[in-house]
């Protein structure tokens, strides 16, 4: 059986009242690891800030069940909830030093004063500020301040950690540097980190298991790898990487439970078998999605899955973006690793073809 | 990292100084004539003689500060301290101490209350706060009076509700002149919190109860110290007009209950004695001053103590 | 009806001077036996002269500024031909063969006099009780005291037995008796009406001076006693009559000062408050309104001394003629006065000087200075006098008149003006003051809050539960 830390079951948060009912989040049922780094990934307004808010306990739920360690934590107030959040704007006490920061909710906890000097010193350690700890919160860095409210809010050792967008407010680097570190305080501390962000570059990189949000509902949930290669609904597909979706038509189907059937392009006698999801059984026609980096190009057009004219060309140092015309009018985007030999380089207006693996085309539910 | 200034920073640097002090001369000067004149004018005066009519007499004397503290017997020429200015001295510092302490109780959350209205209608709520400021000083008190006397609003309604069969004897007591100056002292509590408050971000509060905190915890360690400016100036705001109101322990305080404000304009109002209402004005600006480091003291010591 | 609105009806020929006689004498009739206010009376003089009066008119003569109406004098003002007692029993049978100057001018102004109104002996103290006639009693409650000396005076205009009477005042005779019974008094500046009987002609205390229901009326009244007279040393040379009718001021070019004791009189807790609530009502017509004091340091001691010398010359004689029938309090007063030495009462000129002259300079400031016209409730007429105030004890016998007698001694002009009813049901008066000299101007503001006054029921004119006041001395 899995260990859940949390369990969410059914929750809804409503704002306001008819006629300008808010629903920022619809009936979201989730369970989270134990030790995992679970990642909420949606883009603003999706529910993801709001999901995070309910477990933390600023908000109460409209409706629903919050489950920490099978106790339910619904009513409970966030100061009796063995749960803390690294904050977007980090809230560092402005009155207070950085150590002082640290001891804070040691200190609310009424640890014994040696206990919270020794955990203060290892979370100064831990996030590496020794040296500022006697500094008011104003006077360093932002990413200082970025360590000094996660060493904040691991200090009390809780059961769950929420980080609200932590990483936004840095620069490129700062972000990349802060990824590993994030990932290493993860495994060292052995506590499960709620990571809420709307770039799905951090996502991938740092979770163990993603829930993709919109709209208040969560659409799909599951490792990175899940996520990136297998989208089960088109917005997934859209948010995460970069995606070409193609109407295709469906041309056979199998009966009964299995989900194994074959799909054509328009203008191509050629059918692909691929699988079929469940709702688009009896449907004609079905969206394929291909990441660009599955797609290959060549300069004949024969046998070619879909066929096109180069319209632009971007480099991006290991990778060059192909952007084509296809000849129905939509865009098609391939993707093509940049090699030293040079190899085949067409030039904007060549009329080219679009190949594309079987095994790399998904129907998607909608 | 040090270095040498080049010429060109320099003379930049020159430059800016020299605009800062040309902006700034208006204020100076009036702050020269508008603040130090009349405060030097007043302690010139405490050493003058005291004319018939009001007014000074051109003789340098001692008299009027020699009476702050003492008085003469008029019969026997003994001199003994003046109990009447020192109890008057003292009253006049608890009053206003219990005044702010009053003001800073319902100030504080009124000011949370108005501060965590959403924006539009903060507006509202400030104007509804200042709208005292906009009637006579005496009518407000009279406004007071009217609640508080024997027929007065409380009186009657507690007695026809049975509560009460005589009316409790509010006003001329130190109660009366309590409640009228915290009532007219209030928005200048409010004022300077809410301005504190308002930049106060919310979010404190949530890390607050995310690590443990609990409300009154919050409010103890995390909101009263960040808007600790707002209430430094609240006190020092309602404190000091306390000390040198006069009309409203007039009033409030029948005549009997005189405060050191009642003192000097006896003094300076009715034309007795100006050199000596100028030794007491001077008298209470130091008793300002001194409660005033006093108190600024005492607030950085629970600084440090609480970090 | 007020004495203007009579006067107005009378000239039309819709009233004759013989109804509002007949009315007067009714009334007295009905109400005096429960009060005790017109002690002397010559109710068929007074109505053959009212006849006269009607006759004059039908022939188109004038009859005067009074056109006849009855007007009751203060016992202490001789009437020729009529009983004047001035409340002593040594002058009990005691008949004027001249009028006093002040009741001639009302004479001569087609007043009528009716009778005359009781005082306290020789007008001293502020309950009217003596031991030819016996008590006055407050019409709002007969068992409380009118207030004094123009006790007998005051009661008669507010039971309506007389539109217009007479008074005169020293320390507060004729302000304390219309704030006790909510009419108008007013106390002129000195030198105003004549008085050319006074011993000590030079100091400016004791004057006469006119009792109303209205402003208005008190105005006609104050017209007709003012003359012209070189035995007062006061009056002015010439006559300045008050324009007739007056025209009201507008409160809002007004600047008042309130101050609920003047900074030294002892006055009831319960009087400030009603006081002060009153001033709140009144507090938004003008153009300023502020708390202050007027300086009246040492005010008791100067009245004291000066008082006494005024007692000195005017009672000496009497008092050693007539010990045996004399009150004790004046002879008390007359004993105290002598004890004063000449250095005594060196300080207190020097006092009334500094107090006199910042009185008058308080006026570049205000237009006009409000207080309370009693320390007290009207308290039981058995009670002489006020001996303590919520537990202070009055170190003389008119202390509780300091309200009064304070601007006395800065020789301000005073009117009282009827303002509601206290916390027990008693009439309630404010004092209006001017410097010397403002008559004019102070009328002419007490005209407009006497307005202002009555629109606000807190604040508006009391009225004497008559039926009450007759059953009260049948049963």
């Amino acid at each position: 059986m899995v260990d859940d830390t949390i369990r969410i079951e059914g929750v809804g948060k409503y704002f306001g009242a008819e006629p300008n009912l808010v629903k920022a989040l619809d009936n979201v049922s989730v369970n989270i690891r134990r030790n995992e780094f679970f990642t909420l990934l949606g883009p603003s307004g999706c529910g993801k800030t709001t999901l995070l808010r309910l477990i933390a306990g600023f908000e109460s739920p409209s409706f629903g069940t919050i489950l920490l360690d099978n106790k339910d934590i619904t009513t409970l107030p966030p100061y009796q909830r063995s749960v803390n959040t690294v904050f977007q704007s980090y809230a560092l006490f402005p009155h207070l030093t950085v150590a002082q920061n640290i001891s804070f909710g040691l200190e609310m906890l009424n640890k014994p004063k040696h206990e919270i000097n020794q955990t203060v010193d290892e979370m100064l350690a831990l996030v590496h500020m020794e040296e500022l700890k006697d500094r008011r919160t104003n006077q360093i860095s932002g990413g200082q301040q970025q360590r000094v409210a996660l060493a904040r809010a691991l200090a009390p050792k809780p059961d769950v950690l929420l980080l609200d967008e932590p990483l936004s407010a840095l620069d490129y680097k700062l972000r990349r540097g802060m990824q590993i570190e994030l990932k290493r305080l993860q495994l060292e501390t052995g506590i499960t980190f709620i990571f809420v962000t709307h770039d799905q570059e951090e996502a991938l990189t740092m979770s163990d298991r993603i829930a993709v949000m919109n709209e208040g509902h969560i659409l799909q949930v599951g490792s990175p790898d899940e996520i990136y290669n297998d989208p089960q609904e088109r917005f997934v597909a859209d948010f995460i990487g970069e995606s070409n979706f193609v109407e295709v038509d469906i041309v056979g189907k199998a009966s009964g439970a299995s989900s194994s059937g074959s799909i054509r392009f328009a203008n191509s006698k050629k059918s692909y078998p691929v699988k079929i999801p469940a709702n688009k059984k009896n449907d004609k026609k079905a969206l394929v999605f291909i990441r660009p980096e599955h797609a290959r190009l060549d300069g004949k057009t024969r046998g070619a899955t879909l066929t096109g004219t180069l319209a632009n060309k971007l480099f991006f140092g290991t990778d060059t973006n192909y952007h084509i015309d296809l000849d129905d009018g939509s865009q098609f985007v391939v993707r093509a690793q940049n090699t030293l030999e040079g190899g085949f380089s067409p030039a904007v207006g060549d009329k080219l073809g679009i190949f594309v693996d079987e095994n790399a085309l998904k129907v998607l539910k909608d | 990292m040090s270095r040498t200034l080049s010429a060109l920073e320099q003379e930049q640097i020159r430059r800016k100084t020299r605009a800062n002090w040309l902006l700034s001369t208006p204020a100076l000067l009036l702050l020269l004539f508008a603040a130090s004149g009349p405060l030097i004018i007043v302690v010139i005066y405490s050493f003058l003689s005291s004319g018939n009519y009001g007014g000074v007499v051109w003789e340098f004397s001692t008299d009027a500060w020699f009476n702050v503290l003492y008085t003469k017997d008029i019969f026997d020429d003994t001199v003994s301290l003046s109990d009447a200015h020192l109890s008057i001295f003292w009253r006049s510092v608890q009053l206003s101490f219990l005044t702010t302490v009053l003001c800073l109780f319902f100030g504080f959350p009124t000011a949370y209350f108005i501060a965590t209205r959403p924006p539009s209608t903060r507006n509202v709520w400030l104007f509804l706060i200042t709208i005292p400021f906009w009637t006579n000083l005496l009518i407000r008190t009279f406004a007071i009076l009217e609640l508080i006397r024997n027929q007065g609003v409380i009186n009657n309604s507690l007695m026809s509700l049975g509560l009460i069969q005589e009316p409790i004897r509010m006003l001329y007591t130190d109660f009366a002149i309590l409640v009228g100056m915290a009532y007219v002292y209030l928005p200048l509590m409010v004022l300077p919190i809410y301005a504190s408050m308002e930049r106060f971000d919310f979010r404190f509060v949530e890390a607050g109860y995310d690590l443990y905190a609990s409300r009154i915890k919050v409010l103890r360690r995390i909101i009263i110290p960040i808007i600790k400016p707002g209430i430094i100036a609240g006190s020092i705001l309602v404190f000091v007009p306390s000390l040198g109101a006069y009309v409203t322990p007039r009033v409030l305080g029948g005549g009997k209950r005189l405060m050191v404000g009642n003192l000097i304009e006896l003094q300076f109002g009715q034309g007795k004695n100006w050199p000596l209402g100028a030794a007491l004005a001077v008298t209470m600006l130091v008793i300002v001053m001194v409660a005033l480091i006093f108190y600024v003291r005492l607030v950085q010591k629970s600084e440090r103590n609480h970090g | 009806m007020s004495a203007t609105a009579l006067i107005a009806e009378i000239k039309k020929g819709a009233i004759s001077p013989v109804d509002v006689m007949e009315a007067s004498i009714a009334r007295i009739e009905a109400v005096d036996p429960a009060v005790n206010a017109m002690v002397t009376h010559d109710f068929d003089a007074a109505l053959s002269a009212a006849k006269a009066a009607e006759a004059k008119h039908h022939k188109g003569e004038s009859i005067g500024l009074l056109a006849g109406l009855p007007v009751a004098i203060k016992d202490l003002e001789a009437t020729a031909g009529m009983r004047t007692t001035y409340g002593s029993i040594p002058f009990r049978d005691h008949i004027p063969e001249q009028d006093d100057l002040s009741v001639a001018q009302v004479k001569a102004a087609g007043g009528i006099v009716i009778g005359k109104t009781n005082t306290p002996e020789f007008g001293t103290g502020g309950n009217t009780w003596n031991d030819v006639f016996g008590v006055t009693g407050n019409p709002y409650d007969p068992t409380k005291t009118c207030a004094g000396s123009s006790g007998g005076s005051a009661v008669a205009l507010a039971t309506g037995m007389v539109p217009l009477a007479s008074g005169s005042d020293f320390g507060g005779s004729l302000r304390t008796p219309a704030g006790f019974c909510g009419i108008i008094g007013y106390r002129p500046s000195p030198g105003l009406v004549p008085d050319v009987d006074k011993a000590n002609a030079l100091a400016p205390f004791a004057v006469l001076g006119p009792m109303a229901r209205h402003v208005a009326d008190a105005v006609l009244l104050l017209n007709a006693q003012m003359s012209v007279d070189n035995r007062d040393p006061f009056s002015p040379n010439t006559l300045r009559l008050l324009p007739d009718p007056m025209k009201a001021a507008s409160l809002d070019s007004i600047k008042v000062a309130v101050s609920d004791d003047l900074g030294v009189a002892p006055v009831a807790d319960e009087i400030k408050q009603v006081f002060s609530s009153r001033m709140g009502i009144l507090s938004s017509a003008f153009q300023s309104f502020e708390w202050q004091d007027p300086d009246f340091t040492d005010v008791h001691d100067c009245f004291e001394i000066l008082r006494g010398v005024s007692y000195v010359a005017g009672m000496k004689d009497l008092v050693d003629q007539h010990r045996d029938h004399i009150s004790p309090l004046i002879i008390d007063n007359v004993e105290r006065a002598l004890s004063y030495n000449l250095a005594d009462v060196a300080m207190a000129h020097q006092t009334q000087s500094i107090l006199a002259r910042k009185w008058l300079a308080l006026f570049d400031q205000v237009d006009v200075v409000i207080c309370p016209a009693a320390s007290v409730s009207p308290f039981p007429h058995a009670q002489r006098y006020i001996d303590q105030i919520d537990g202070q004890v009055m170190p003389t016998y008119m202390r509780w008149l300091a309200l009064c007698y304070a601007p006395t001694m800065v020789m301000a002009c005073s009117l009282v003006v009827p303002c509601g009813v206290d916390d027990h049901g008693m009439p309630f008066g404010i004092q209006l003051l001017g410097p010397p000299g403002g008559d004019q101007r102070l009328l002419e503001i007490g005209l407009a809050i006497e307005a202002e006054l009555a629109k606000h029921d807190a604040t508006k004119a009391p009225l004497p539960d008559l039926a009450k006041l007759i059953a009260s001395k049948k049963s």
